[in-house]
């Protein structure tokens, strides 16, 4: 179901339905890059705000362009349901691809054994851009030439 | 008047008076043995700063994960609840159950039968609205008395795993908590794998 889709929906009735709920949370936190703090007790205004925020945007292109141009790292499409997991002083972490933030994205990588750093970077339809280390420039000092001075006897 | 016990202090107001708490659970139970627990924070109600808390938070040692037992999803064999009772100095001692459905006969059936029957287990289940919840944590889950007739209970028998008397539980079912934020659903979907290598 769209997030507009969704937004139109009766209030009750995503709430009576644990997968219309599911489906809140995950396009909540999508659009306000958190989870509603007390999904059931706060239900209504959090509903409300998510739906005065959609509907005047006008599509959920935008609200899904909105989120990513955010996020540094965005994982291809086909990994929104598959499980990412690293391995990090040894205990796994792992995250449903759909409820992935940045940090988890960047240990992700960095904690991925070397032979698979590519295979997970691939992963992603956007990565941050390396960062451009500049290398101190030693300044030449050009020589001038010494001018030849005449003696004037 | 007498001093009011910390420990009896309530933190906030519930309210169902508009919608029901969710009721039931995903037809599938992660069953893990506590021997294999390497570490866990159990985080309990903090009465001096009025904060609620009642969760864990374990890995499983280096190569090992829980098992994974299903039922169909239009079933209603799994399940867990908890009963209170008290102990003889008046302190509540809980009792954790847990209910599951095996069927059929062959080797792997048996042997997970025996091994549930001889050992001590902690058993996760979800409910509907996503919450994972950690049974016999403490003190661990086995086998009650069963019947397992493959003519009889379609094909097979409805296995409750409990609290022995002799050691039930101090804490109420544990609320499980990942490592991860918002990862309890991956880690209870990937039966609370530890995929690191062991040294």
């Amino acid at each position: 179901m769209k997030i507009e889709d969704l937004v139109r929906t009766d209030a009750s009735q995503v709430k009576k339905n644990p997968e219309l709920m599911r489906l809140y949370k995950s396009y909540y936190k999508g659009v306000f890059h958190k989870e509603p703090n007390c999904a059931s007790c706060t239900f209504n205004s959090d509903f409300r705000k998510l739906k005065n925020y959609v509907l005047n945007l006008g599509s959920e292109n935008k609200v899904i362009i909105q989120k990513n141009n955010k996020m540094k790292y965005v994982l291809k499409k086909g990994y929104s349901s598959a499980i990412l997991s690293y391995n990090y002083k040894g205990a796994t972490y792992r995250l449903y691809g759909r409820d992935i933030d940045d940090a988890f994205a960047e240990a992700f990588i960095e904690h991925a054994p070397k032979e698979q750093i590519e295979e997970r970077k691939a992963m992603f339809e956007k990565l941050p851009k390396p960062e451009v280390i500049k290398a101190p420039v030693e300044e030449v000092k050009e020589e001038k030439p010494k001018k030849k001075t005449s003696k004037k006897k | 008047m007498a001093i009011e016990n910390i420990c009896a202090k309530l933190f906030k107001d519930l309210d169902s008076s508009c919608v029901a708490p969710v009721r039931g659970w995903y037809q599938q139970a992660v069953i893990f043995s506590l021997t294999d627990v390497d570490t866990s924070t159990v985080s309990l109600p903090d009465y001096t700063n009025n904060t609620c808390a009642y969760t864990v938070e374990f890995a499983l040692k280096c190569a090992t994960k829980g098992y994974r037992i299903s039922g169909i999803e239009a079933g209603t064999n799994f399940k867990g609840w908890f009963s209170k009772t008290r102990d003889a100095n008046g302190y509540p001692t809980y009792n954790h159950q847990v209910q599951l459905f095996l069927a059929g006969i062959d080797a792997d059936i048996h042997c997970a039968l025996s091994s549930l029957d001889k050992g001590r287990y902690a058993v996760a289940l979800q409910t509907k609205s996503g919450e994972i919840v950690i049974y016999g944590f403490g003190q661990g889950l086995a086998t009650g008395d069963y019947d397992y007739d493959i003519l009889e209970g379609g094909g097979g028998a409805v296995i409750t795993l409990t609290s022995l008397d002799t050691s039930p539980e101090s804490l109420l079912p544990l609320i499980y908590k990942s490592g991860t934020t918002n990862g309890e659903i991956a880690d209870f979907d990937s039966a609370f794998e530890n995929s690191n290598a062991c040294p």
